[in-house]
């Protein structure tokens, strides 16, 4: 069990290696060659994880673990690494596998001649190494791995339409969100090792989930829980980091689908029913998820209904419903949150890649209703007044100001004292003649500017 | 002390020299690039088995197997032990890819010399056990950018900003000058039989030399960049040979300095002064992040990356505790490797392009450039750690380390490390992503001799961070003496304390 453990979260990784490899020394390998060699993997990774799951039903066992060997320590820190399978994890790892298999058959058509086949592909394995190691890791430090993974390929596959400034300044936003929220994360794994002596679930989560105990207590488990929250809220665009989320929109469809509907906008919400143990012996970071929650749910839905685009409207739903998820694990309704991810995750798939053919779905509705289809009728805000609404909708079109309120109280603060540093520096160490570009140095670096079109000069 | 069975260092030492010599005689650029490769060649294969003699007999110090009599058996010229061996082994490598890749433009006959003359001094600088030869090597390490021909300049701040590595490096020169005066005359005066013997003075008790801790300190902040010394890099970058500046830079003498002279030869000032000069190499990493949020131009920028990644190389080695001394170990050479690979595409990028590229616009060069996009963003993401790479081993080693020693202060780098894959990212996107430009149909992808040279660093990344345990091991091995020594002293100073006593605070 530990060696089919290790060779469905390894299998994705090892084709990305190779794929990666030939194409980097001069093979391209074919369309049908790569749309062939990824659903085989998926079915070999969709097989074998239901053999492990009748396994652990068959012998009743609460988990799966595979200790690998100490990857790297040095004096007494060890990287606690292991490959651990509950019923949490492989709820996850299964959702995983399936959809990254379907979203691979559906893309091979999707994207059949386009010029980032190859690049979608390699990427697309890379984050289901990503996912795997996340959702099946043993340590939160093997999680940091999986996590940074998926982040870096969100963001590269946020940039595939690479000519088009829109989607790289997009990309660099969302990359810059994720690091800053990540460090919350490394933290949290810091401040474990150094107060429990380990990030290993063994020694932090005893007994099976959900019904676990907290190793972790006090002062230190409201520390490490509202780190955790942290990054947990970057990941799944909870307020105030939503802003990113319609900005990854700008990747293709079947990405947005399997990134933003279903796994990675996720991989928060399985960080907090992860830890939810340390979460339950914090009351303040139990708080704290359910306001981020609900915050977030009623900002998805206000802002959802000002979109003006399928994919981003869409989107925001997702953010509506993990915010209830979130509120869901605050209040310790781990599984009703755990079926809440399933049931949102497929359906949000299915909806996103419906979402190029929506106008098309439309017009058959109206022909098929005889040219006469409904509006579906009152909405809740036309009782309020109208001044209100009017408030609430400039709100909801500025997405809840968020970027505003970041760019303008924090990043604008940053870019102030970088804007001193320069002048210092240029004072005795003027830059090379031709790299002066007169009034300039006050603009926000790529991908913050709002006026990033003038920076860029693109297009 | 148990000897090597063969001269390796002297061929590790002299080959590059040699090479030197050769280069500057042959009229050919073809023949010239065609030595050099195979004087560095040499030179990473003798290192290669002294690295492979040093592992099989345990990792202590062993010495080269003749010496001048002017020291005696006892105290060789050159040895190798744990923190030099891969050193050794890593420069060579990285000088040898270096040579492969450059453009042609770069490989200029006296350039190229330099360049070799460069490779020498600093694996002497490694090598050597003997003081002046140290600060004889330290100096001809920093030739090619003391005399390296700048752009005209207008202006007084063009001048200065043009003199200042000459500035830097020459008074971080007469620092080490004047640091290793003071402990030969102290040890000399303390009745060591070998003054100018570094494992003479390891083995005696320290000659103590506050003022001689400072003057190191003083050559080791000018030499690395260390903040308000910082924009030395950045102008070297700016306005010299890019791969020049980033092979001295990558040499990281200044880190070596500190672990092989300051804490093993000064431990009692070391043990005092190191909690100050961490707090100043973290905020030098924070600045360079925050100050690089202004930049644009790609070589300033490229630079400031640079000097914040050596800063933190300093941050973990003087965190004093193991985990992060040794990752600061491993990030010296994941910064070696990636920014070695950054600096060769960046150039490889510039030559294509005709000429100096500013930051101005997203430039779009993936679609033309696709292999060298990939070689960039992998060696850059392992800068400042991607999982699957040995920066992520580097990276996790040094946040637990600098934390565990500032648990407040330490916070400043996951921080910075946040702000520098922000910038890293940022460079990527101004050189390769955007609007494809027309002029550059027919210009070639990577050649075959930069592609393998550049997939070599990239399978060398993936490799060891993948399979770490080796490269950690022998780095955690290195590591431990130096934090021993500080305990050591730690302990002298207060018999109280146990040598297992965690807090080096004096």
């Amino acid at each position: 069990m530990e060696s089919l453990l290790i060779c469905t979260i390894a299998a994705p990784g090892l084709i990305f290696f190779a794929l990666g490899m030939v194409w980097l020394l001069g093979w391209s390998p074919a369309e049908r060659f790569i749309s062939r060699l990824t659903g085989a993997t998926y079915l070999f990774c969709t097989a074998s994880t239901l053999v492990l799951l009748f396994q652990m039903q068959d012998r009743n066992l609460p988990s799966i673990s595979a200790p690998l060997d100490q990857w790297f320590g040095a004096g007494k820190y060890a990287f606690a690494s292991s490959l651990f399978m509950d019923r949490l994890s492989m709820t996850y790892v299964l959702i995983t596998v399936i959809l990254v298999g379907l979203i691979g058959a559906f893309s091979s058509r999707y994207l059949h001649r386009e010029q980032g086949y190859f690049r979608f592909f390699a990427l697309l394995h890379l984050f289901a190494l990503g996912s795997l190691l996340i959702f099946a890791s043993g340590s939160f430090d093997l999680l940091v791995v999986g996590w940074e993974l998926v982040g870096i390929t969100s963001v590269l596959l946020i940039a595939f339409f690479q000519e088009r400034p829109e989607p790289v300044r997009g990309a660099l936003h969302v990359f810059g969100v994720y690091r800053a929220c990540d460090i919350g994360l490394l933290v949290a794994v810091v401040v474990l090792h150094h107060v429990a002596g380990s990030a290993s679930y063994g020694q932090l989560l005893k007994g099976a989930w959900p019904a676990q105990t907290s190793a972790v207590t006090g002062g230190a488990a409201t520390a490490v829980a509202l780190l955790l929250i942290i990054a947990a809220s970057g990941k799944s665009a909870q307020v105030p980091f939503s802003g990113w989320l319609p900005r990854a929109m700008e990747g293709p469809t079947p990405s947005s689908a399997v990134f933003y509907g279903a796994i990675a906008v996720h991989a928060g919400t399985y960080l907090l029913l992860r830890a939810q143990p340390i979460l339950a012996a914090s009351p303040v970071a139990s708080f704290a998820v359910v306001v981020i929650g609900a915050i977030t749910a009623i900002h998805g839905t206000m802002a959802g209904r000002a979109c003006a685009n399928a994919k981003t409207s869409l989107a925001y739903a997702s953010l509506s419903q993990i915010g209830i998820i979130f509120v869901e694990i605050g209040f310790g309704f781990t599984w009703l949150a755990l079926v809440h991810v399933v049931g949102h995750a497929a359906s949000r798939t299915l909806q996103f890649l419906r979402a190029p053919s929506m106008l098309h779905d439309y017009h058959q509705m109206h022909s098929a209703a005889g040219g006469n289809l409904q509006p579906t009728g009152a909405h809740y805000e036309s009782l309020l007044p109208a001044g209100m609404r009017r408030w609430l909708y400039r709100l909801a079109l500025d997405r809840g100001h968020h970027d505003t309120i970041l760019e303008r109280f924090l990043l604008g603060g940053l870019m102030r004292v970088a804007q001193v540093l320069a002048t210092f520096e240029r004072l005795w160490a003027a830059p090379h003649p031709e790299a002066e570009h007169p009034g300039r140095s006050d603009a926000l670096p790529f991908g913050w500017s709002p006026n990033a079109d003038q920076a860029t000069g693109a297009d | 002390m148990p000897e090597l069975s063969l001269p390796f260092l002297t061929v590790t030492v002299l080959a590059p020299a040699l090479g030197a010599f050769g280069v500057l005689r042959t009229k050919s650029a073809s023949m010239a690039r065609a030595i050099a490769a195979a004087a560095v060649g040499c030179s990473l294969l003798a290192s290669c088995a002294a690295l492979w003699e040093v592992t099989e007999r345990g990792g202590g110090s062993l010495a080269e197997p003749w010496s001048l009599p002017s020291l005696g058996s006892a105290h060789p010229w050159f040895a190798a032990d744990a923190l030099n061996a891969l050193a050794l082994v890593v420069f060579a490598a990285l000088a040898l890819l270096t040579v492969l890749v450059a453009p042609r433009r770069d490989i200029g006959r006296p350039l190229l010399a330099q360049t070799l003359l460069l490779v020498s001094a600093t694996q002497t600088v490694y090598a050597t056990e003997h003081l002046l030869l140290l600060v004889v090597a330290w100096t001809l390490a920093s030739l090619p950018l003391l005399i390296a021909k700048h752009p005209a300049v207008n202006g007084a701040a063009q001048s200065r900003a043009a003199a200042l590595p000459r500035i830097a490096l020459g008074s971080s020169t007469a620092a080490l000058a004047g640091a290793v005066a003071l402990i030969v005359n102290d040890a000399a005066a303390a009745g060591v039989t070998a003054p100018f013997s570094l494992s003479a003075l390891k083995d005696g008790s320290s000659p103590g030399g506050t003022w001689a801790f400072a003057l190191l300190m003083a050559a080791v902040l000018l030499g690395k960049g260390i903040f308000p010394m910082h924009s030395w890099v950045v102008s070297a970058f700016d306005r010299g040979p890019l791969l020049t500046a980033s092979l001295l830079v990558n040499g990281h003498l200044g880190a070596f300095l500190v672990a092989r002279v300051a804490i093993p030869v000064l431990p009692d000032v070391a043990l005092r002064a190191l909690p100050f000069l961490s707090d100043v190499a973290l905020f030098t990493v924070l600045y360079t992040a925050v100050l690089a949020l202004c930049e644009r131009e790609p070589r300033r920028l490229f630079g400031l990356l640079l000097v914040g990644q050596a800063s933190s190389i300093l941050v973990g080695l003087e965190s004093a505790t193991e985990p992060g001394v040794t990752g600061a170990l491993v990030h010296w050479i994941v910064v070696a490797a990636s920014t070695t690979c950054l600096a060769a595409v960046y150039r490889l990028v510039e030559t294509r392009v005709g000429g100096r590229i500013t930051g101005d616009r997203f430039l779009g060069l993936a679609g033309s450039f696709p292999r060298l996009a990939v070689f960039f963003l992998v060696s850059g993401l392992a800068l400042i750690g991607l999982p699957g790479t040995l920066g992520f081993c580097a990276e996790d080693l040094l946040i637990h380390g600098t934390l565990e020693s500032h648990p407040q202060l330490g916070v400043a780098l996951p921080i910075a490390t946040a702000l520098f894959a922000f910038h890293i990212f940022r460079l990527f996107a101004i050189l390769f992503l955007g609007k494809r430009p027309s002029g550059l149909f027919g210009v070639p992808d990577a050649l075959p001799r930069e592609r393998f040279c550049l997939a070599a660093i990239v399978v060398f990344l993936v490799v060891t961070g993948v399979a770490p345990a080796w490269i950690v091991s022998q780095r955690a091995q290195a590591a431990g003496a130096l934090v021993d020594n500080l305990r050591r002293a730690n302990v002298a100073s207060h018999p109280a304390r146990t040598p297992q006593a965690p807090s080096l605070t004096p």
